[in-house]
This record gives structure tokens, sequence and C-alpha cells, in this order.
């Protein structure tokens, strides 16, 4: 993710900038630097305002409407030679020349300290869905990043991505409420439970699965946004679920793993892995592939959760991975990107510098592209052997 | 190391005082109150310090010193050492304890950051520093934020007749002025320049900032400038040398003193 300006100060470096100023301002003001200042009166006047300018811009520029400082990681997605990037302040699209870029376009043209773009946007068509963490909800169009529409009626932010089904889009939002709009921004139901909604829901066409905050996974027809069933998984849900032949696979915070029934709600498996899990798995030859944040790639068998391996991958794995002909490749939070074949061998392709890996890793044909956070890169374009074609950053 | 030694505790401490009252606002007020409260001895030699040097300004030799050395600012400097020896006063000692509060108040407000988690890394982190002995992150998490009519992880509005009106921002103005007031030294009569003029001035800079950081910031932070607010009102109250009649309108400079 590009760093927004909260990384570069620590968060409570402003606070303390407010109560060294306070001091200092208190000292000034008992005297003990009083006389000591070579300053006009007529200069402090102009001074001590600008300042307080200053650190009332520094302070609240930098937060996002939902109130407190935004420090996260940014996602992207790729189609057609085409790199949409969600930087935080900014959504990119990068033409993909092979061995350089070229910025196409940029949405909001100027950045806004209220909308930060951290979700992974969505390609549905002509469009591109964006949610930021101003609450908005907005569609552009991917040849020229003009708006369509937006979606304005949610109040909290939106972490990940919608869902698409059908024509519609299933939008998971951090004020409690799950909003399905059509393709035209117009709202068809909500659903509001008592948590926050963060990972972009799976679905069997009919059926949205819905991970929350509160533990529990909602099963709800996409339909009329009525729910179907609800399975308390006892700790935080903040990894996609995956859906596959009538089955939701689902990880929690705990580091417990779930394969519910998709028509009850009963859970058919369950599997204790060693940490928490932050991604949605990948199904691949029978095994679900997915990391976890004590840093292990695990592998279970998709049938009865018997554990088929637990590689450790030096540091947590928190995005999903991504498939590629020879196995699957993952980001850890050391900025180490692993290739594990499917009997669960790894083989370091790159590492990062002082970067760390969370989010997904997205591949399209040749092309992998990898969002890290921190770090000098913090958008890198890579053939499939972890070769760097290019890399983009505003400080270039 | 800062996570180790401050952020974690703090988060912990937090934490705890919410498991034990269930309510994430009840858990920062309590939890405010009891780090001032520790934090008490500190701030009593601040504002000890801070009024010994506010005294000195009334100080007779002082004054003199600052008429016949006008010009000459190594020897004023050195004439003022020598006062503030003879006189006891160290003119840092209430920087002192004001720098040693730095680390823990800092390391308050990004506690409460933390143990709101609304954005992935914050709740990463906040997995991490919790010391999973003590405390049961998946019985704690998601937090309850509701307090009264606020989301504690939100900016604060009441909602009359849909119209927004930030009442906790109105509440931090009222106390950051009041607290900033009561504790400037009424002015002498002579002093109305330059020293006046600063003073009016922080006391109407600083509540329109902490106001405006409450009106754009969670209500959590919000709460806790007020709590604070109230908290040193009380410090201040208890040491006696509070202006209250600073707050009266119209009051002059004068009859404040001669009450005094």
């Amino acid at each position: 993710m590009e760093q927004s300006r909260e990384q570069e100060w620590p968060s409570g470096g402003y606070y303390a900038v407010i109560l060294i100023t306070q001091a200092g301002l208190t000292r000034y003001l008992d005297g003990s630097i009083d006389k000591k200042e070579n300053l006009s009166m007529k200069k402090r006047i102009y001074v001590i305002p600008l300042m307080f300018l200053t650190l009332a811009l520094l302070l609240t520029g930098c937060s996002s409407a939902t109130g407190t400082a935004v420090n996260t990681w940014g996602g992207a997605a790729v189609a057609d030679s085409m790199v949409y990037y969600a930087n935080g302040t900014q959504v990119l699209a990068l033409a993909d020349s092979g061995a350089n870029y070229t910025v196409r376009w940029t949405y909001p043209e100027k950045a806004v300290a209220s909308r930060l773009f951290m979700a992974e946007p969505l390609l549905v068509g002509e469009q591109l869905i964006l949610g930021d963490y101003g609450s908005n909800l907005t569609s552009v169009s991917i040849r020229d990043g003009v708006e369509n529409w937006q979606f304005a009626d949610a109040k909290g932010r939106y972490i990940d991505s919608p869902l698409l089904v059908g024509e519609k889009l299933i939008a998971p939002n951090a004020d409690n409420n799950v909003y399905a709009v059509d393709l035209n921004g117009k709202l068809i139901w909500t659903f509001t439970k008592d948590g926050a909604f963060w990972a972009r829901p799976a679905t069997d066409e009919k059926l949205a699965f819905i991970p929350s905050l509160n533990h529990v996974l909602y099963a709800v027809d996409a339909n009329t946004g009525k729910q179907a069933w609800e399975v308390d998984l006892k700790s935080p849900l903040v990894a996609r679920p995956l859906f596959a032949d009538g089955v939701v696979y689902l990880g929690n915070l705990t580091g417990n793993f779930y394969a519910i029934n998709a028509s009850d709600g009963s859970i058919k498996w369950t599997q204790k892995v060693a940490g928490g899990v932050w991604a949605q798995p990948i199904l691949q030859n029978g095994n679900l592939y997915f990391g976890d944040q004590t840093g292990k790639v695990n592998i279970l068998a998709v049938a009865d959760g018997k554990v088929m391996g637990a590689i450790d991958a030096g540091s947590a794995v928190l995005g999903s991975g991504a498939i590629v002909p020879d196995g699957i490749i993952f980001g850890t939070e050391s900025g180490k990107i692993i290739l594990f074949d499917l009997e669960g061998k790894s083989k370091p392709l790159l590492t990062l510098e002082a970067a760390s890996i969370y989010s997904n890793i997205v591949v399209n044909g040749e092309r992998m592209v990898i969002v890290a956070f921190k770090g000098s890169k913090p958008l890198i374009a890579l053939d499939l052997n972890g070769n760097e074609a290019w890399y983009y950053s505003t400080k270039k | 190391m800062w996570d180790t030694i401050i952020i974690a505790p703090f988060i912990n401490m937090l934490l705890g005082v919410y498991h034990l009252v269930g309510n994430f606002g009840v858990a920062i007020i309590l939890f405010t109150i009891l780090t001032r409260v520790v934090l008490y001895p500190l701030t009593a030699k601040q504002i000890k310090g801070a009024q010994a040097m506010q005294e000195l300004q009334k100080n007779k030799r002082y004054i003199e010193i600052q008429e016949k050395y006008k010009g000459d600012k190594e020897k004023l400097a050195q004439e003022q050492m020598k006062l503030y020896q003879e006189l006891k006063i160290s003119p840092f000692s209430s920087c002192l304890p004001t720098l040693l509060q730095f680390p823990i108040i800092i390391g308050l407000y990004q506690a409460l950051i933390q143990s709101i988690a609304s954005a992935p890394l914050d709740l990463l982190k906040l997995s991490r520093h919790i010391y999973p002995k003590l405390l049961d992150f998946s019985a704690l998490f998601p937090l309850n934020t509701k307090f009264l009519w606020m989301d504690m992880g939100q900016p604060e509005r009441l909602y009359v007749f849909g119209v927004g009106i930030p009442v906790l921002t109105i509440i931090v103005v009222i106390t950051t002025y009041i607290s900033s007031k009561i504790i400037s030294p009424p002015t002498q009569p002579g002093d109305g320049g330059q020293g006046a003029a600063m003073t009016k001035m922080m006391n109407l800079y600083m509540p329109v900032l902490m106001g405006w950081l409450a009106w754009s910031l969670s209500s959590g932070l919000a709460l806790y400038f007020v709590i604070s607010n109230l908290v040193q009102i009380a410090q201040y109250a208890i040491t006696g040398k509070v202006y209250w009649k600073n707050l009266i309108p119209g009051m002059k400079p004068t009859e404040i003193v001669k009450k005094k």
C-alpha cells in the first residue's frame, strides 16, 4: 500500500505535538521563556494562530470521516493489461506494457483526506467498484475513471470490496449493515446486525454467506436480504469465506477453521490451526490452502479437514494466495513471496525489503501483482517466477 | 520496545477495565480517571512549578532585573539564573513532569485507537497486544462501543430532527476553556500588554483546537479529552490555586486581585 500520511507520523505523534505545543505555550505564558524571546508582539499574534491551524490540519486531515487515524493496507485488481490499484488516497489505473506502466487515470483526480481507498477494487464489466473509508461505494468507468454513480447511504467504512451476485452488488460495511445495490447504485435491501461487516461474502448464487466481526456467519437470501440461517463461530470473522460444492469454508481469528453446510448452517467439520485466519482459502486438488497469523501455510483435506501439512513461511501470512501453474504463491509479513507446490514444498521467489505483504496476491495470465505495506515498492508487477517487471511508487 | 513497554500494558489495562464493566465508554472514563490519579504526583509538581514561575513575575527583584538589563540579554540571563538559585526555583520544574507524562498520554491515546480497531492493521496489532493469559481476545472483541447516544469508534453527533449536534465537541470546548481559564493568573494592574494578550489568545485557541479534534476524531477520544479536562480542573482545585472568577465576564482584573 502507498504510505498514507498517518504512517509517516507515529499515531499519537499528533497528540504529542499538541502536548508539547501546549507545554511550550504554557511555559511561555508563565514567563520562563517569555523575556528571552525576541519576537515582536505582532509576529507572535500571527505565528500562534498559524501554528494552531497547521496542527489542526495535520491532526484532522489525516483521519478518515469515520474518526480514527487510518493505518492499514490497500489492494489491487488486474484485467486486460490494466492494474487497478487502491493505494489509500486514490485509485490508479495503470496500463501494463510489460516492462513498464503508464498511469491512465486516477480517481479521484485529487486525493481527498476523508475518502481513503483501501478495499480491493472490483471489476464488473466496464465498471470498477470502489468502496472507501468515507462510507461511499462508487462506480467509475474503467476507461477514464469518470464516476458512473455513488451509493452514499452507509455510515461506516468499506473494508473489503463487494460481492457480485447476478446484477447485484452485496457490500459489507463497518456500520453493521450489508447493502445490496443494483449496478446503477440503487439500494435493493439492507441487512442489519449487531456487528461490523468487513469481509467480502461468498455465494452459491442464491444465498450470500456473510461473515461478521460479531463471530457469526449469516446466510442471507441474495434477492431479498432475508436471513436463512446463522452460525456462531466463536471469534471475529475477518476472512472471506469460500463456497464450493454445497459447503462454506471459513477460518476465524482464533485459528478455528470450519466447513459449514450451505443448506442449513450445520458444521460439517472443524479444524484448529496455529493462528488466526485472515484470508479466503484456496481450493486445489482436494485440499484447502490458507495462511495464518503465526506464519504457517495450512493444507487441509477438503473432505474432512484432516491436516495435510502446515509449512512455516517465516512470518504471518494474512493475504490470500494465488494459483499459478507450479503451485500457490503466498506473501508474508516479512515481505517474502513464496511459491508452495501442491505437496507443500516451498520455494522463495523474492523478498521485498522493509515491506509487509498483507494483501491478496493477484495473478492474471503471466502477470503477478503484489501490493506491499511500507517499503519502497508499494505496488510491484512480477512474472510468475518472481522476476520484477516494474513497480509503482509516488516517490519514484 | 515502545509497544511492549507502553502500548501493550495500556491496552490490557483498558480492556481489563472494559472486561469488568462491559462498556467501552465507561471503561474509557474509569481508565482516564485512574491514569490521571496515578499521574497526580507529576501533575502536582508541574502545577507547583508553574505557580512558582507565576509568583516570580510579581517578585520585586525580578521586575528590577528585567528593567535593568533590558538591553543586555546575556547579563539578564545570568541575573535571572542567580535569582532562580536564590529562590530555589527551577525554570524547568514544571516542564519535566509534563515531559514525563508524554509517553503515558501518548500510550493512552494509542491504546484507545488500537482498542477501537476500526481498520485491519489496528485489529492485527490489538490481537498481538492482548495478553492471552489475562484476557480472551475472542470474548472481548468486537467491543461494545455504544455509550449513551454515541459510538466510541465514530465521531459523535446527537441527531435532533435530522440535525447532527456535536454535543461532546461542545463539552470539550467548554471544559478546555474552563480548565485553561481558571489556571491563568489574574492580570496584574499595569500588565495589560504581551502576557495578557497571549493568555487571552491561548484561552481561545486551545478550546478551538481541541474542539476541532473532538469534532473530527472518534468520540472515544473526545470522551477522553472531557474526562481529562474535568480531572485536571479537580486537580488544580485541590491545590487551591484556581481562579474561578476568571470565568465571570466583565470582572475587572484588579477586582479579582483584590478579592483573592
